[in-house]
């Protein structure tokens, strides 16, 4: 068989997909705009500068904090400090009625650490104060545990201990 | 007007069946004779010939699909001119690059005399273009039924000219491995 015979019977292949071929021809593919290319590229770059300040930190398991950024004070959990202890928020809502006579009231919430940075690292240390915003709020005995007052809701904050989290 | 109503008129011997033709299919035809011939002048006639042709052959005919059915004439017009022009030497057009391209298919020795090969071979190829993903089919019939040159399949298909080009020399190579293995090489 010669090329010529070749692209006649070529020519006599079915018709739907010859007419297949010629609507796709005329369909006209959208390419993607410029921009997309180079967003992705920008996208790329950005990702490996960040890479580059940040992992070798992790990798010397540095604190991130020694390298010129502001502590972690989200990943410490909510406390406060009463007379000398530490207490912290474990999440538990009690009810009014399990509130007994033992129940004793302590105070207010006097003040909230400051969490600019490099100031605090997180832990509240004087009387009545807390690393969350809570000033003002009502303080009461429960057991060896505290129950803070907050909008309403009565929330038990049990006392932390070093070595605890 | 639907292809339907075109067809209806030549059969009616209505002479706007070429008027209607050429206003919805001439720049059709015109691209796959410019393809293939590559100037102007000469797709000119090869589409008007396609008229004349169109205008003997319906009836009896009644094409399917009137766009392909056209396209199909002035293809072989085209080649046919093509040949005969071009017989002592090569002209640089697309055809060329085509007709190259597909020789890696083929052995080039014995031809294909008897109708009943040819039908046959129509058969392979149609089996052959089954095998292929839709979109390969489509760049396959682009490149090698409407001669369409290999940047304007990359712009229209969104791939790169490699691409396309690395995409047709791979399924020129199963063409040929298809063949082969029934026998027709």
């Amino acid at each position: 068989m010669k090329k010529e015979e070749l692209f006649n019977i070529i020519g006599e292949v079915d018709e739907q997909k010859v007419a297949a071929a010629g609507i796709a021809m005329n369909t006209k593919k959208k390419s993607r705009p410029v921009w997309v290319k180079w967003g992705a590229m920008a996208a790329c770059l950005c990702l490996v500068v960040v890479g580059a300040l940040v992992v070798p930190s992790l990798i010397n398991n540095t604190p991130v904090g020694d390298i010129d950024t502001p502590p972690v004070v989200a990943d410490i959990a909510p406390m406060v400090c009463i007379n000398g202890e530490l207490y912290r928020d474990v999440s538990t809502q009690i009810s009014y009625t399990e509130l007994n006579e033992e129940t004793a009231y302590l105070g207010k919430i006097e003040s909230e650490i400051s969490n600019r940075y490099g100031v605090s690292d997180g832990i509240p240390k004087e009387n009545f104060q807390a690393n969350h915003s809570i000033v003002g709020s009502e303080v009461y005995r429960y057991g060896d545990d505290i129950v803070i007052e907050i909008n309403g809701k009565y929330w038990l904050y049990e006392k932390f201990s070093e070595g605890a989290n | 007007m639907e292809d339907r109503e075109i067809v209806n008129l030549y059969w009616e011997r209505n002479s706007n069946a070429i008027k209607e033709t050429a206003s919805k299919y001439g720049g059709y035809c015109k691209t796959i004779a410019k393809n293939i011939l590559g100037n102007n002048e000469d797709a000119e006639e090869c589409v008007n010939d396609t008229y004349l042709n169109t205008w003997n052959s319906i009836p009896p005919n009644r094409p399917n699909i009137l766009s392909t059915y056209l396209g199909k004439i002035t293809r072989n017009l085209s080649f046919d001119r093509f040949r005969h022009r071009h017989a002592d030497k090569r002209s640089g057009g697309e055809i060329e690059l085509v007709l190259d391209e597909l020789g890696e298919c083929v052995s080039g020795a014995d031809t294909v005399e008897q109708e009943v090969e040819k039908k046959e071979l129509v058969r392979a190829i149609n089996s052959f273009l089954d095998t292929l993903s839709q979109e390969k089919c489509n760049i396959f019939l682009c490149r090698y039924w409407y001669a369409i040159p290999v940047s304007e399949i990359a712009t229209h298909f969104g791939m790169t000219e490699g691409n396309v080009s690395v995409t047709l020399n791979r399924i020129r190579g199963k063409l040929k491995t298809y063949l082969i293995e029934r026998g027709y090489l």
